[in-house]
């Protein structure tokens, strides 16, 4: 249900940015989301649907590059993709390893059009 | 666009003090008419049930140029460029619930952002603080629900200053929302506020308000794998109230489940059991109240 707000943060972030560069509209948004970042991606697909209507975004291809959780345990070193969340340390058992990646919700690129 | 449906109005959030006029919606938006292809909030399907002052400041064409963005695409040649952003998308969120923070350290106010399921008893539990620290602390409190001024109205009973957000379909309260009922509120110097967000486990984990710390409760007739299942609440909580302790020795709940649940997402996490009908460990609650101010 909160996939609608971040869909309108979206839009809101891409158009501020599009303008500032002279867009005329948006091609193409590329949009990076963590496995654990909270977010469901079918549900956020459909709210963006609705949400770049009448806007610059609003004949953009949005695509979704998903990115996987990468831990670091902060005892040993270890650097290990977790099989799921809040689970030890494989190698030394420190039981909060730091997820440095997987929470991610970011517009990574978009393409703009300008008209000369 | 409206944040909570979609429609295209500004908003269809409401702040309301007890006993204040219902004002209905408050149609602050502008509608601007540059057709620089930017901020085109067009098709107003106006879905409200109740009295709202209408200040649109322009007639209503919008038939005329519903498709007249995207303008050129014949005439003129055009160019693609990519921009690589790299951008949080909760970035505006965090940004603002940055401002509310510096605001409340500035002012010296302790910020308590409730989270629960519906019927933890988030208001039960504030209703029986606000009463019993009437003398010792001053507080005020912002009730998030999506509907009815019923919780603060309890408040307002309790003796506690308060401001209700509607949130309308919204299943979360945001730093914004927060920002502009702090303004109305006006919480003094040195007090505790209160923000009871809306009963929802999901939704209001992702969202910061600026708060100084967040209370999660849990109430002894849910299941106690919970913590398991909605973790990201728990992992973004401070302390966790376990509710309802009268009611332990009727159902199956563990305590020393929850809490192994609980600590395996967050290790950090403090537990106080509490019942906000009898009055049991509250004096735990408000010793960890008292105890923020000296950290």
């Amino acid at each position: 249900m909160h996939e609608l707000s971040i869909a309108l943060s979206i839009v809101d972030l891409v158009t501020t940015e599009a303008l500032a560069n002279g867009a005329s509209s948006v091609s193409r948004v590329e949009i990076g989301l963590g496995n654990h970042s909270g977010v469901i991606r079918e549900a956020l697909e459909f709210a963006m649907e609705e949400a770049v209507k009448s806007t610059l975004l609003e004949h953009a291809v949005i695509e979704y590059v998903s990115i996987e959780a990468q831990s670091c345990c902060q005892e040993c070193g270890l650097n290990f993709t977790p099989e799921g969340l809040y689970l030890p340390c494989p190698d030394c058992g420190n039981p909060m390893p730091e997820l440095i990646h997987g929470k991610e919700l970011i517009v990574k690129s978009i393409d703009i059009e300008t008209t000369k | 666009m409206c944040g909570t449906c979609g429609c295209g109005e500004d908003s269809h959030i409401i702040y309301r003090k007890p006993g204040a006029p219902e004002k209905g919606h408050l149609h602050y938006h502008v509608h601007p008419h540059e057709h620089d292809g930017s901020e085109h909030e067009h098709g107003h399907h106006h879905h409200h049930d109740h009295d709202h002052v209408h200040s649109h400041e322009d007639d209503h064409v919008h038939s005329e140029h519903a498709h007249s963005h995207h303008p050129a695409h014949h005439d003129h040649s055009h160019e693609t460029s990519t921009i690589r952003l790299e951008r949080n998308i909760m970035a505006k969120n965090d940004m603002m619930a940055e401002r509310n923070r510096g605001y409340f350290e500035a002012l010296n106010i302790t910020v308590l952002n409730l989270v629960s399921s519906p019927g933890s008893g988030k208001t039960s539990v504030l209703e029986r603080t606000l009463k019993e620290l009437a003398g010792s602390l001053d507080a005020f409190v912002i009730e998030g629900d999506q509907q009815t001024m019923l919780d603060a109205e309890r408040i307002k009973a309790a003796g506690a200053p308060v401001i209700q957000i509607n949130t309308g379909n919204g299943c979360h309260l945001d730093a914004l929302m927060v920002n502009k009922a702090v303004k109305q509120l006006e919480p003094k110097k040195g007090s505790y506020l209160f923000i009871e967000n809306v009963g929802n486990l999901v939704c209001p984990s992702l969202f910061d308000l600026g708060e100084s710390k967040r209370v999660v409760i849990i109430s002894v007739t849910e299941g106690a794998d919970k913590p398991s299942k909605y973790p990201t609440m728990f992992e973004t909580a401070q302390l966790c109230l376990i509710n309802k302790s009268d009611l332990l020795p009727y159902v199956d709940f563990s305590i020393e489940e929850v809490k192994e649940h609980a600590l395996r997402i967050n290790p950090k996490l403090s537990f106080i059991v509490v019942s906000a009908r009898s009055g049991e460990g509250f004096e735990l609650w408000y010793d960890w109240l008292k105890g923020l101010r000296n950290a």
